[in-house]
């Protein structure tokens, strides 16, 4: 239960987070559909199915550009509103950011959403803009990295972006953006999170009432589990694109079922705190490569879950890939480096960084939406969920963790 | 400017922003200077000579973020320090001391990592390559390769002169005694303008104005005034290639005979074509004929031009150009404008209320305004909703158009 919000859940299973604050001058809304660019395989009714990368994002784009009120961008612009939506590996998010006018918004963005109204031509109308966006990102140095990631460390699942490719977003069918969205858009797979200046009660009953003249078709639904095999599908990949110098990433695949999705949250701190310490301006390798000339720059570190795999990153730019490789692989397999006094330093930023977000809207909100998609905690974190946090546990949770399992990919310039 | 010290009181965010501005002439010749220094000052002080100590020295003086930037800012460059201290009535940490973090902050900034009259030179190698490393990555990148590439071809005056890839070559050149030298007049011998946002009292303020070393020089610039660009007679195009998936088409716009005031039209126009309440861009690029995921517009109100950018599919390049044709005919047409004008007007009020919940919003209206460079966002809004659409339709009327700048992406899918 969320502790520090509002929490209702309404008979059509929709549930609802309200975080007031009379400080605040406008009303932050998010929709949230647990559905995401992750999600290729499912079973509904009983049968199993297999869409192609790219349907969550694509029917994101559908909703927001072709609903009845029309293109939510004019329709809330119009209003002096912010809108915006995106789609995240296990979720899919629309937003709108009023001033004056929050039961206007709160009614258009649930209907719109809920009110499927897209056509054939619709459908075939959203893919062009969605072909620009597949061109742009793929001039993306992280982009090309995060595919690399996917396609050669997940065997088993096929999802490789979320946006799919050119070839993906064409051969999209009306028959399967229908199936998609109402087998996903029903509200008990739905979520409203409503932050800023509003009365919760009034809220409350403006959204009972929007919903008491809804009705949606109940679905069952399952998303597919796969049995992904611990090891990697391959360990080394070449790409080219225009660069300065080579960019190296070597991503680790680290089995997380042992834990629950309630302690990764937890953990995901340590995991950073780690990396940190590791891999930081502060830590011991990047002096030593900085000082050897094999990087002149800070390395980029960071992670994510897919399922129970935790798929972590280290990058830089380097033109000594041997030494690079080497040297960062030796850290994460047998000199990782853990110094209490530093520990402490760190939670202490950590703690400064959570008190900061609490008065932001947006921060609050992203912070939220992680809590609940990844570790299945309906809150956001404050200062005093990290007292918990002990550089005992630290040490023994990174000493358990096995770095076995890596992929190399090396982008380089193709004039090279 | 009349003071040094500004502040603005508010206790609806959870941290302190200071920030310390030097402004300092643009001179060509010393361009990579400060973008050297922007790459070396900030790791570590002569009383933390490691990037370690000086990291764990901010998170001890409750410092969340410690940055160096440079900016153009007419004829100065601007070397801001920004930094954003957790606000302790908030915290409520015992061995929080305001003083303590004042005096490490200025330490920080007037004794850096260096010897008596130059800095460490292996420190500056690190920063050259950075330099070289960054200037190099922005040459590959089809967004700072494009802007970089229309900066040349639209500037027939040599205001970008003083250009980062323009002065590549110099990276090598700059010692580490002269950089040393041009640090100690830019900054180390100088008081900044110091902007100061948060719940703060009177005493924290009095207090850091008094720890400034007395030896230092007040602080000054060159005050803001408008320099346009030529305004030629004939549109200059250019196209290029290179080995990207997408491709990029720039559309640049004089202003005949610009003057200071117009800023606020450029304002509306940014807005009338690119923001949410009336995107026009969007509207017949994207919606009515699916060329673009996404398009921008930019303006320079000390140069005095506009400009559209568009990202597209190298098939689309024509039709882009003439859907931006027939934009700018639209503008030209008062009924086109009444209703999407008057949208901009309450766009911008309601602007008002919600930057009150967005503190870095607030904060470089302030510094901006405080400087006397851009109109606070309520000045703007009381010169704005008084223009009429014919008002309107007579700047754009002033609108030249100078350069089309397209660059092919040319690989294949």
């Amino acid at each position: 239960m969320s502790k520090r919000g509002i929490h209702k859940t309404l008979e059509n299973g929709l549930n609802i987070y309200f975080y007031p604050d009379k400080n605040k001058h406008s009303v932050f809304i998010n929709f949230m559909v647990k559905y995401g660019a992750f999600h290729s395989d499912f079973i509904v009714d009983g049968q199993a199915i297999h869409m192609p990368n790219g349907m969550a994002h694509f029917l994101e784009h559908l909703l927001f550009e072709k609903n009845q009120f029309g293109n939510f961008s004019n329709v809330f612009g119009r209003k002096q509103m912010q809108t915006n939506a995106a789609t995240y590996t296990y979720w899919t998010d629309y937003y709108v950011d009023a001033v004056e006018d929050v039961s206007f918004a709160l009614e258009h963005l649930i209907k719109g959403i809920s009110i499927p109204v897209f056509t054939q031509e619709d459908i075939e109308e959203t893919k062009s803009p969605i072909y620009q966006e597949i061109r742009m990102r793929n001039d993306e140095i992280g982009r090309t990295i995060y595919k690399s990631q996917t396609r050669n460390m997940l065997q088993k699942y096929p999802y490789i972006d979320g946006l799919g490719t050119i070839e993906e977003v064409e051969s999209f069918t009306y028959e399967q953006v229908k199936l998609c969205y109402s087998t996903f858009y029903q509200p008990k797979n739905e979520i409203l999170f409503i932050a800023g200046n509003f009365d919760v009660s009034d809220m409350f009953q403006k959204i009972k009432e929007i919903y008491a003249n809804l009705s949606f078709a109940e679905k069952d639904f399952s998303y597919a589990i796969l049995e992904e095999p611990k090891e990697v599908l391959k360990s080394y990949e070449v790409l080219t694109m225009p660069i300065a110098k080579d960019y190296i990433n070597v991503c680790y695949k680290i089995d997380f079922s042992k834990y629950s999705r309630h302690e990764r949250r937890m953990l995901s701190y340590y995991l950073s705190l780690f990396l940190k310490a590791n891999f930081s301006t502060v830590s011991p390798i990047y002096k030593e490569l900085l000082s050897k000339q094999v990087i002149d720059a800070a390395l980029s570190y960071d992670f994510n879950f897919f399922n129970d795999y935790l798929l972590l990153n280290i990058c830089g730019y380097t033109n000594e890939e041997e030494t690079f490789v080497n040297r960062v692989r030796a850290v994460l397999e047998h000199e990782r480096t853990f110094d209490e006094k530093n520990f402490a330093l760190d939670l202490k930023f950590e703690k400064m960084v959570h008190l900061c977000r609490e008065s932001s809207l947006h921060g609050k909100s992203r912070h939220f939406w992680d809590n609940y998609c990844y570790y299945d905690y309906d809150d956001f974190d404050t200062p005093e969920d990290l007292q918990s946090l002990n550089f005992g546990d630290f040490k023994v949770f990174i000493e358990s963790l096995e770095f076995k399992e890596y992929l190399v990919t090396k982008i380089t310039d193709e004039e090279k | 400017m009349k003071e040094e010290v500004y502040v603005l009181k508010t206790k609806a965010f959870h941290k302190i922003i200071v920030e310390f501005v030097f402004p300092s002439e643009r001179i060509d010749a010393f361009s990579i200077y400060g973008n050297l220094l922007i790459r070396l000052l900030t790791k570590k002080t002569k009383n933390y000579p490691t990037e370690e100590a000086f990291s764990n020295a901010l998170i001890e003086h409750f410092v969340m973020s410690f940055t160096l930037t440079k900016s153009n800012c007419g004829e100065n460059w601007f070397y801001t320090y920004h930094m954003e201290i957790a606000d302790n009535k908030i915290l409520k940490e015992k061995d929080f001391s305001y003083q303590k973090t004042i005096d490490f902050l200025l330490d920080a900034i007037y004794n850096p990592y260096a010897l008596e009259d130059s800095f460490h030179e292996e420190e500056v190698e690190i920063a050259r390559k950075r330099l070289s490393t960054y200037i190099e990555s922005g040459q590959k990148n089809i967004l700072s390769y494009s802007s970089m590439r229309l900066e040349e071809i639209i500037d027939d005056c040599g205001y970008f002169n003083d250009s980062i890839y323009q002065h590549q070559d110099d990276i090598k050149r700059v010692s580490s005694q002269d950089l040393y030298s041009y640090y100690k007049e830019a900054i180390g011998s100088k008081r900044p303008f110091v902007f100061i946002a948060g719940n703060v009292e009177d005493s924290f303020v009095k207090l850091l104005k008094e720890s400034f070393p007395k030896s230092l020089v007040a602080p000054s610039f060159i005050p803001y005034q408008v320099k346009p660009f030529l305004v030629r007679n004939d549109v200059k195009i250019v196209e290029e290639k290179a080995s990207y998936n997408q491709s990029i088409v720039k559309f640049v716009y004089k202003v005949l005979d610009y003057q200071k005031e117009d800023e606020v039209f450029m304002s509306v126009l940014s807005f009338l074509l690119s923001s949410q309440s009336s995107n026009v861009l969007k509207e017949y690029l994207r919606t009515k004929e699916g060329l673009i995921y996404t398009a921008s517009t930019d303006y320079h109100i000390y140069h005095g031009f506009f400009m559209i950018s568009a990202q597209i599919y190298r098939d689309t390049y024509e039709k882009t150009k003439e859907t931006i044709y027939e934009i700018i005919k639209h503008l030209q047409d008062v009924t086109f404008i009444k209703e999407r004008l008057e949208n901009v007007k309450e766009r911008k009020r309601i602007n008002l209320e919600r930057q009150k919940d967005s503190f870095s919003s607030i904060f470089e209206d302030f510094k901006l305004a405080s400087f006397g460079i851009l109109n606070t966002l309520q000045e703007e809004y009381e010169v704005l909703k008084d223009i009429t659409a014919e008002e309107f339709v007579k700047f754009i009327k002033r609108l030249k158009l100078d350069t089309i700048y397209y660059l092919e992406g040319s690989k294949d899918e």
